[in-house]
């Protein structure tokens, strides 16, 4: 992981820019000390000590956060939704109907090249979700994509509750799944195009 | 109480800053830490507690010159406010007070 790169993290999540300052110069710094021989390599030191920062970025950036932008980041979240389901409407209730058909209410039919193709849909439908959500965020674009990704699990969740005895733990592992994916989308858009505002 | 000192790690990291006098860098706070505790934190986490004193105006930032070793990056450097002295010396005498207390269970 380059600093470029982390830096475009840590601005996802809102972090400031003086954060973003302190912790990624201290990180050069320390890269560039000798480290006891057996240590890990340079590259997955650095990316293991931008990930140990990640919940700190979090933190700061969530500083000064109130019920306002909460309000916010659920309009963007439910908007992304709305957006997503009416452009792959039709797609998408086959896939839903598909997947319920196949996979969820006979667990042991045989798992066609049709299921697969809708379950890679559904797959890239969540990523292209979180980046449509995180593309509607300028300053803070990757906590929109979680939020987004856990309103989305908590939906379905919601939704498949009711078949739970049925389903067993398909209950949590699909929008588990879902909600990862989410991330994923959300990662990418922020990872292309830095935050706005924040970054210096 | 929003002014206060918070936490062991909180108190730990204004005393280190105290203790390393005028101007301390992230990183000198970070590894006299590690000596006191005998734990390496992370070096986000550090600026968060830091972040956090600067709010209550225990702390004060300067920035450095930018350095090539920190990728063009200058350093902050903290130095102990007036106020974060009087609350180190609070929290001094709390605990104090608290460990003076003759309990039945310590006689």
């Amino acid at each position: 992981m380059s600093a470029p790169l982390a830096a475009r993290l840590f601005a996802a999540l809102g972090a400031s820019p003086a954060f973003v300052d302190d912790v990624l110069g201290d990180l050069e710094e320390l890269r560039a000390q000798p480290r006891p021989a057996g240590m890990f390599s340079s590259r997955f030191w650095y990316a293991a000590e931008v990930l140990c920062a990640l919940p700190h970025a979090l933190r700061d950036g969530l500083r000064g956060v109130g019920l306002g932008h909460v309000i916010d980041w659920g309009q963007k979240a439910l908007s992304a939704h709305l957006l997503l389901g009416v452009a792959t409407l039709v797609g998408g209730g086959l896939a839903h109907e598909a997947v319920v058909a196949d996979i969820l209410v006979e667990p042991n039919a045989p798992l066609g090249l049709l299921v697969a193709a809708v379950l890679a849909a559904l797959m890239a439908w969540c990523v292209a979700l979180g980046y449509l959500a995180a593309w509607m965020e300028r300053e803070r674009p990757l906590i929109v994509a979680l939020a987004t990704a856990l309103f989305n699990a908590m939906l379905h969740i919601l939704m498949l509750w009711p078949t739970a005895s049925d389903v067993g733990a398909v209950v949590i592992v699909f929008p588990a799944i879902g909600a990862l994916l989410i991330t994923a989308g959300g990662l990418w858009r922020a990872l292309r195009r830095p935050a706005s505002r924040r970054l210096a | 109480m929003n002014d206060a000192l918070r936490g062991t790690f909180e108190t730990t990291v204004l005393a280190t800053v105290a203790a390393l006098g005028d101007g301390a860098s992230g990183l000198d706070i970070r590894r006299v830490v590690a000596e006191r505790t005998g734990r390496t934190h992370a070096v986000g986490a550090i600026y968060t507690v830091l972040q956090r004193l600067e709010a209550k105006g225990f702390v004060v930032a300067r920035v450095d010159e930018p350095r090539a070793m920190r990728g063009g990056r200058a350093r902050r450097l903290f130095t102990v406010t007036g106020t974060g002295a009087r609350a180190l010396d609070d929290f001094r005498r709390r605990a104090d007070v608290a460990w003076g207390v003759s309990s039945p269970a310590l006689a």
